[in-house]
């Protein structure tokens, strides 16, 4: 059983590697975000987001001012790291899920104390 | 896999470990050491488990098949019970011994690093965190750590927009870790639910 373990987990929840995604051309209709008024108008629509990159656990983020726009299963390559670049996706708000911990003391990855982030699906170069 | 198995999985990259180390539980608790280098954890799974097998071989022998393994964990070194100590590293604590290369973690809390932003939905400052960890389970057969994006959501509908995934990453890419964490350490467990010898099977395919 315990070999099945990693195994049944690569099939059921989907095995993969960290990856970047080389520069694609800009969709016409992205509009520019640089702030977070900017942001909350733009919900459920195409936006491109020009910021400094941050490596993230649950995902690389873009960030200008003190907007910040995670973007969800993408990773940007190492060297774009603490750099400027562009990303384009479709901007949604989520809420950020804290740890949970069970009665016997397992506790869970997570954050603490909640809120509600920027994240852009569907995330690619520009 | 059973319902107890899989509510351990959907725990994260710390219920990846726990679910190969004794298929719950928190992996700090099962460590025997826990070291500042991979390499010393990595030694002592080594040496032990070459002594495990020799004992083995004995007649009458009693050793069972539980074998060491190595997991890592990401973390942040600030544990102070107050919210705003955690917005800063603690250079101090969780140091290694000098001779012996171990990292004393008894008093370690699972806490994360505060952070203050802008909450999406309100647009005010709020005080929130960072992730808490992130544990990677060694696999010998593979020599990779296998760990996990995040937790399993609760919420169905993000769960399915944003679901659990298992991440295999090498030592070097998993040891570079996010900016959620300033320190590693390197765990050494006996393992009661890992098989190496069989993992490398599986790795290899169906034939």
């Amino acid at each position: 059983m315990p070999h099945l373990v990693l195994v049944v987990l690569g099939i059921v929840l989907g095995t993969s590697t960290c990856r970047g995604s080389p520069p694609m051309p800009s969709t016409p209709n992205a509009s520019m975000i640089a702030s977070n008024d900017d942001a909350r108008a733009a919900v459920g629509k195409v936006v491109r987001i020009r910021g400094t990159v941050q490596r993230e656990k649950l995902g690389d983020t873009i960030n200008v001012g003190d907007l910040s726009v995670r973007c969800e299963d993408f990773r940007f390559p190492d060297n774009v790291v603490s750099h400027t670049a562009t990303a384009e996706g479709t901007l949604a708000i989520v809420r950020d899920e804290p740890a949970t911990v069970s009665a016997g003391g397992e506790i869970s990855q997570g954050t603490e104390g909640g809120g509600s982030s920027f994240v852009l699906r569907h995330c690619v170069v520009r | 896999m059973t319902p107890d198995e899989r509510a351990t999985i959907d725990r994260g990259c710390i219920g990846i470990t726990a679910a190969n180390l004794h298929g719950g539980g928190n992996p700090l608790d099962s460590a025997v050491k826990t070291y500042a280098t991979f390499e010393l954890a990595h030694k002592y799974m080594v040496d032990h488990n070459k002594l495990l097998d020799e004992a083995a071989k004995q007649p009458g022998s009693t050793v069972g098949p539980a074998r060491y393994v190595v997991f890592a964990q990401l973390f942040w070194s600030n544990q102070s019970d107050n919210c705003d100590d955690r917005l800063h590293p603690d250079d101090k604590a969780f140091r290694p011994d000098r001779k012996t290369g171990e990292i004393d973690m008894s008093s370690y809390k699972y806490r994360a690093q505060s952070r203050i932003k802008k909450d999406a939905v309100a647009g005010a400052d709020i005080r929130t965190s960072y992730v808490n960890f992130d544990y990677g389970f060694w696999d010998e057969a593979s020599n990779s750590f296998w760990h996990a994006n995040h937790m399993q959501y609760k919420d169905a509908a993000r769960a399915a927009a944003d679901p659990m995934k298992v991440l295999q990453s090498t030592r070097d890419k998993f040891v570079k870790g996010y900016i959620d964490f300033d320190r590693i350490v390197f765990g050494v467990a006996l393992a009661q639910n890992y098989n190496p010898g069989l993992a490398a099977i599986a790795h290899a395919g169906p034939h």
